[in-house]
């Protein structure tokens, strides 16, 4: 017998149905935030892109000089034809693409190793003083990331780059080889020696979490030791590897620093140094063909290393249950490998801290005797003929100001960046498999792969105009606020995202049941929960914030001087005591931050970066 | 007191997998029912979609006369307003507040004043036997004392329809027993309709007022428990319920009035079906012999397995297996011939083909 | 549903894209006649024709009285007065004796604070040019180098407004106020490292340099990073004529051209990229990489001549090769001048006058020289008009120091 037809409701029913169907999902609160979240992204990160992109494929001013019927604004391949396929292509591209491929590769498999080996000695074994050696892991992270270098071209110099000779070259009586002072290997390893936190923090959380079951099992059906490393540990440390592979990789490919000091006294130039270059004659097509190149590279390098290992960029929290692992046993040698690990680490870290801090008080450089010895730099008063005047650090109002914009930025950026990273982590979680949370995560990854000198460089003119209601922001604080926060938003979604998988899904559903609203439920619930993961976002970004440079050195205004730019200022007149100086207060001010912070709701470093 | 619920030709889908099937119930006031089935088969989502924590893709639903949600109609009430309430299978308290905190947070939502916030919060945990609890942090407490909290803090507020996923399921089996007994009883004080989802078929039977069974995201049959229990209007149903289980006995019609089962024949009125049958008989409802009687068919004992109130013991004759349960401790063995009388007045009769029930008991 | 809200999201999102990143219409104030720089040329008498509506620029300009609308005599009684009522001055410099001039200023007088800020050579160029786009007009007085981007691009858009204090200008000579002011020059030479060569700068020709004996022991700044190097290099391939005669002298015959070179300049800058320079990251380096005390193998190296005061503290061991052929080195200028819709313009004209007159005092130093010709160079310092070197060819270096970077870059790292 035949059912009665449901009669369709007529059109406009089905309309307001459709309608309203449609407000409750934009008003949803994931796709509302994630839409908010979207506009912000649009605009701070893909706007750059796009006039980047735009400035590469349009005549410029300047271009004038060079093709004389070029039309400003117009539509051109002229300078990806330069760049790409014209005779200064090698020069300026190729060769300098290639430096920059071999020593960000060099570098990351090199912190790889450190990092791994150290953090599976802290985790894994018995060596004595591991609490000490996974403390001091963190610290030479705070460090501005060319101070090793400058360290290593005083311990190293030698003479091709002139100057007196260097510390070892000075000891052991004989001059040591170029490829050691300058060039790829030294960028290398000082870049290594650098960046080895992040492989540590990833691989020992990945090591804290695996369980010794797992392994016992493979003993048990009678795995050999090195067996069970190779088919079950190594495996399960993978997806942290690889995500200590995209940071570290992505960061070396960017850097100026280390390679400007230790590349340039042998013409060893990194598509970074190149960059510069352009961005400082004005010429900024040039600079953002190379960026954009920089970036494609940097993308491709991730994609195939995502797809040999075959993981999501994404990983699982760890339980954090502390329950502890197979330990080790490392006989006898372990008393003298706990001491070479540790003298290892202060080295890279006291090192290079030690040197700066002699430098700044040897009146003359160079002269190592104590008699050179003066605080003139600390404290002594303004006199014409030291520094062309400028008083010591510590009776120079200018660096009181200066630090104290530093830490304004700092902790503003901190602050934006870590609560824009709850909200990202609530909308990519919350809507994990749509299209939508996809978008807002992909995007969110993009400023990984921009080096921070062309961010800079495009944000000048962005917001020279006005825009809408917001007013022209150059030379304001809030532009060098937005601009750090920008960069940092691939670090805060990955913090805020790790920290809402903590949350589970129903204690945010009780709320809703229980009548919340989303303000209420973001305000009582998931805050509260998060604000472990937002305190460590808090962290990261404080400590790379007080030591950026490269990114707002463009924008930063006599108001706005912070420590890092002041310390240029000082390099670029000469006055080196000076700028390590700065330095030197720089670090401290981000080691106590550091600790301060650190106390709240035990946030750590360790979290800020996703674990 | 309790309002009616009302579902209609309700779907859910997650996108190729249909989880809730054209699912339609009309729930009286008051009633306690469960959601019963195997994991996957929809009745978690579907209780979600009461609740609002899920959208239909079709159909309507309503709580008392009140349209909570139409797909036609573009209708979705959001959670917090369809005053309902939700005790969640992993409890979900706060982990960072108080128990107080906990059970207030909802009445601070409504802006009760504090003085009546209190009394509820009082009132509540008086109820599920936890007043003196107020300042604990769930860590601190042990799985059940959470679900006691649970519940209060749902009861606090006092919703009209209570909403249950699987609240017992993380318990150890002796808590499990006392709390099915508490909720049994905090319902009929309440009085309000609960929708009470489980995979355990004696916490089904015992505790409801009406079963929706479920498979696959499609209701088998929603019938009181004792007739679910005794009538199951499927195989699947039928094969479901019960604990020992039902015992199914393949067989054919063989025209004469009989269903031939091979290894004996069970006389019986098959209502005009034909070919392949199934024979549905409970363990209690088969009649044991320990000497050879008119009627019955001699089996072997296989196992033995008593159990304190009775025993079950498995029997075989040929390729058949039946399990019988006999009161008490029985002083068979294994091995020991038994006499079983398969009687149709207590047999449920269903198609070979579409496993439905065509011939139900008598008795 | 879901693909007609894709597709409103997509064309919301190029929307979005589109409308903020497209330029707005810059408002680029109408440019003024650059005036010649050709020396000698006196300024344009002032003739404010009446016109029936002047933009906000010009108003600027009649009300601060500068340009177009400058008067026959500057009222100095009445500019100190509006400037103390301004009560401020924001200075943007390219040296960190700013301050002290800042200080000095402010004893004069009491009432103006001034706000002087050190920015890089490079800098101060970015900043102006954004500020005058953004229309957010906050410096007043542009007291820094540049040249280039000067002469190329500010000054034919008018961001900067020349101003020369009237009872000076018998005391500057046109070349040095045209188009604006100069501060102070500087000077690059090539230094020597005076304790392994007793006897004198070992270099006599720049030719020199290219040669194999000189192979990777010549320091310079880095050009590639270092824009002012940079421009270094372009005003020496400028001078052509100068650098054949040298030639001639060293070799005995005319220099011969390669394909790429169109003279005898670029064929120097050429050969001499060749010959392994070593780029130092910064000038410091660059002195300590040849001058430092205790060396045992000599080098040379172009260094900003400011650094003998470094020698005169005995920080270092160095000098200028004064007799090398073509030239000692290469000059360069700081200017001063009125930034375009300053807020004190009367303040700012105060300021320049000052840094003129007594103000010039943090930089009356060796390696520092006053444009005025009746301010003798400091007392160890090489007087101004011994100083044989060239002056840096703005106009030049700006149409050519991009096709500079390309040649320097190609020679060098072939």
């Amino acid at each position: 017998m035949g059912v009665p037809e449901v009669l369709q409701p007529p059109l406009s029913l089905r309309i307001l149905a459709a309608y309203r169907r449609f407000i409750r999902w934009l008003t949803s609160a994931r796709v509302l935030l994630a839409l908010i979240l979207l506009v912000m992204m649009v605009y701070l990160i893909l706007v750059p892109l796009y006039r980047m992109v735009e400035t590469t494929v349009t005549y410029q001013e300047r271009d004038v000089l060079a093709v004389p019927d070029a039309v400003p604004g117009q539509l051109t391949a002229y300078h990806w034809v330069r760049m790409l396929a014209s005779r200064v292509s090698r020069v300026f591209l190729y060769a300098p693409l290639q430096h920059s491929l071999v020593v960000a590769t060099g570098a990351t498999l090199l912190a790889m190793f450190i990092g791994s080996v150290l953090a599976w000695l802290v985790i894994r074994t018995d060596m004595p003083g591991r609490h000490l050696v996974n403390n001091l892991a963190t610290i030479p992270y705070i460090m501005p990331s060319w101070t090793i270098a400058m360290a290593w071209k005083v311990m190293f110099n030698t003479r091709v780059a002139g100057g007196t000779p260097g510390l070892l070259e000075y000891l052991i009586g004989r001059p040591i080889p170029t490829w050691l002072a300058y060039g790829p290997i030294p960028i290398i390893i000082s870049s290594a020696l650098h960046y080895y936190t992040f492989f540590f923090l990833f691989v020992s959380a990945a090591l804290m979490s695996i369980d010794s079951n797992l392994e016992d099992a493979a003993e048990l059906a009678g795995a050999s030791r090195s067996r069970i490393l190779r088919r079950i540990t190594f495996p399960l440390v993978l997806p942290a590897l690889l995500s200590g592979f995209i940071m570290t990789f992505s960061k070396v490919m960017g850097t100026f620093g280390g390679p400007n000091v230790l590349g340039t006294p042998v013409r060893y130039y990194v598509i970074a140094t190149m960059i510069r270059s352009s961005v400082a004659i004005g010429e900024f097509a040039d600079g953002f063909v190379l960026a954009i190149v920089l970036i494609l590279f940097t993308i491709v390098t991730i994609y195939i290393n995502q797809r040999l290992i075959g993981t999501r960029k994404s990983y699982e929290t760890i339980g954090g249950r502390g329950f502890v692992a197979h330990v080790a046993r490392l006989g006898p040698w372990r008393k003298v490998l706990a001491a070479g690990v540790i003298v290892f680490q202060v080295l890279v870290i006291a090192l290079p801290l030690g040197l700066l801090a002699y430098d700044t008080f040897m009146l003359h450089p160079g002269n190592y005797s104590l008699s050179n010895f003066t605080l003139h730099y600390w404290i002594g008063k303004s006199d014409i003929n030291i520094a062309n005047g400028t008083p010591g650090v510590l009776r120079n109002p200018k660096i009181y100001s200066s630090a104290w914009n530093s830490i304004r930025l700092s902790l503003a950026t901190a602050f934006f960046t870590a609560l824009l990273g709850v909200i990202l982590g609530y909308a990519i979680v919350k809507g994990r498999g749509t299209r939508l949370s996809k978008l807002v995560e992909q995007i969110s990854f993009i400023p990984y792969v921009i080096p921070g000198i062309a961010f800079g460089a495009v944000y000048i003119s962005m917001f020279s105009k006005r825009v809408g209601p917001i007013p022209p922001l150059y030379g304001t604080f809030a532009l060098l606020v937005i601009v750090s926060v920008a960069k940092h938003i691939p670090y805060s979604a990955r913090s805020g995202v790790s920290a809402m998988l903590q949350v589970g899904r129903e204690l945010e559903e009780a709320g809703q049941m229980a009548g919340a609203n989303l303000w209420q439920r973001f305000k009582r619930i998931i805050f509260p929960l998060t604000s472990a993961g937002f305190v460590s976002g808090f962290l990261l970004t404080f400590i790379t914030t007080m030591r950026e440079l490269s990114l707002i050195i463009l924008l930063v205004t006599p108001a706005t001087q912070v420590l890092s730019s002041q310390t240029m200022r000082y390099t670029e007149n000469g006055d080196t005591q000076m700028a390590n100086a700065v330095i030197l207060i720089l670090i401290t001010l981000v080691l106590i931050g550091n600790f301060i912070i650190g106390r709240f709701r035990g946030g750590s470093l360790k979290k800020g970066l996703g674990m | 007191m309790g309002t009616t619920i009302t579902i209609k030709n309700l779907t859910k889908r997650f996108g190729d997998v249909v989880a809730v099937n054209n699912v339609s119930l009309a729930i009286e006031a008051g009633t306690f029912l469960t959601l019963l089935g195997p994991s996957g088969c929809g009745k978690t989502t579907l209780l979600r979609c009461v609740a609002g924590l899920e959208d239909p893709d079709e159909g309507e639903i309503y709580i008392g006369d009140r349209l909570v949600f139409s797909r036609a109609r573009g209708i979705s009430v959001p959670a917090g307003q369809r005053d309902i309430g939700l005790v969640f299978q992993n409890y979900a308290l706060w982990p960072h507040m108080t128990v107080y905190k906990n059970m207030s947070f909802a009445l601070e939502i409504r802006k009760l004043p504090k003085a009546e916030i209190d009394k509820r919060v009082k009132e509540s945990l008086a109820e599920v036997k936890m007043l003196g609890y107020e300042n604990r942090y769930p860590r601190e407490m042990s799985g059940g004392q959470q679900q006691r909290i649970a519940l209060a803090r749902m009861l606090a507020y006092r919703p009209k329809v209570f909403l249950m996923d699987e609240p017992l399921s993380n318990l150890d089996a002796r808590l499990r027993m006392d709390m099915r007994a508490e909720l049994k009883r905090l319902h009929y004080v309440a009085g309000a309709t609960t929708i009470y989802v489980t995979h355990d078929q004696v916490e089904a039977l015992t505790m409801s007022s009406l079963i929706a069974v479920m498979k696959d995201g499609v209701l088998q049959q929603v019938d009181t428990p004792d007739r679910v229990y005794r009538c199951p209007s499927n195989l699947f149903v039928a094969d479901f319920i019960g604990n020992p289980k039902v015992n199914l006995l393949e067989g054919v019609v063989d025209g004469q009035g009989c269903v031939d089962l091979g290894e004996f024949k069970v006389a019986m009125d098959t209502q005009g079906v034909e070919g392949k049958v199934v024979l549905a008989i409970r363990p209690e409802d088969i009649a044991v012999y320990t000497e050879p009687t008119p009627g019955t068919v001699k089996f072997t004992v296989y196992s033995v397995l008593p159990s304190g109130a009775d025993s079950t013991i498995v029997a075989r004759t040929g390729e058949r297996e039946v399990t019988i349960r006999v009161p008490g401790i029985s002083p068979i063995k294994m091995d020991d011939s038994v006499w079983l009388k398969f009687d149709p007045q207590v047999i449920n009769l269903y198609d070979g083909a579409t496993g439905n029930l065509v011939a139900v008991r008598k008795v | 549903m879901k693909t007609l809200v894709k597709v409103l999201s997509a064309c919301m999102l190029v929307v979005l894209i589109a409308g903020c990143a497209a330029p707005a219409a810059t408002p680029t104030p109408t440019p003024k006649p650059a005036p010649t720089t050709a020396p000698g040329q006196p300024t344009q008498p002032p003739s404010p024709t009446p016109e029936p509506t002047l933009t906000p620029d010009e108003q600027w300009l009649k009300a601060a009285e500068l340009g177009k609308f400058a008067p026959a005599k500057q009222d100095w009684a009445a500019i100190e007065a509006a400037a103390k009522k301004e009560g401020k001055v924001i200075v943007y410099a390219n040296s960190s004796r700013i301050e002290k001039a800042a200080a000095m200023f402010m004893e004069k007088y009491p009432e103006i604070t001034v706000e002087g800020y050190d920015l890089g050579g490079d800098d101060a160029v970015i900043k102006v040019r954004e500020e005058q786009k953004a229309g957010a007009y906050v410096g007043d007085v542009w007291f820094s180098g540049g040249g280039p981007d000067i002469f190329g691009d500010l000054l034919p858009k008018g961001y900067l407004i020349p101003f020369v204090p009237d009872d000076l200008l018998d005391v500057i000579p046109p070349e040095a106020r045209n188009p604006l002011v100069v501060a102070r020059y500087g000077v690059r030479v090539l230094g020597y490292n005076t304790e392994l060569n007793p006897n004198g700068c070992p270099i006599t020709n720049w030719w020199q340099l290219t040669e194999p004996e000189w192979k990777g022991k010549v320091f310079i700044e880095d050009p590639l990073t270092d824009a002012s190097t940079m421009g270094i290099l372009t005003t020496i391939a400028s001078h052509a004529e100068e650098l054949a005669a040298a030639y001639r002298e060293r070799y005995g015959k005319d220099p011969v051209l390669d394909p790429d070179t169109p003279d005898a300049g670029w064929l120097w800058v050429k050969r001499f990229a060749q010959n392994s320079p070593v780029p130092e990251p910064g000038g410091d380096e660059v002195v300590e990489a040849f001058a430092t005390p205790g060396m045992k193998e000599a080098g040379v190296g172009f260094t900003s001549y400011s650094k003998y005061r470094d020698t005169v503290k005995g920080k270092l061991v160095f000098d200028a090769c004064k007799g090398v052929k073509p030239v000692m080195g290469v000059q360069t200028q700081a200017y001063l001048a009125v930034i375009n819709r300053a807020s004190h313009p009367n303040a700012a004209k105060l300021f320049i006058r000052f840094v003129l007159n007594e103000g010039f005092e943090p930089w009356n130093v060796i390696g520092d020289y006053s444009a005025r010709t009746d301010v003798p160079a400091p007392k160890g310092a090489i007087p101004r008009e011994e100083l044989n070197v060239w002056t840096q060819d703005d106009a030049y270096v700006y149409a050519n120091i991009a096709k500079m970077r390309d040649f320097w870059a190609m020679n060098l790292l072939q």
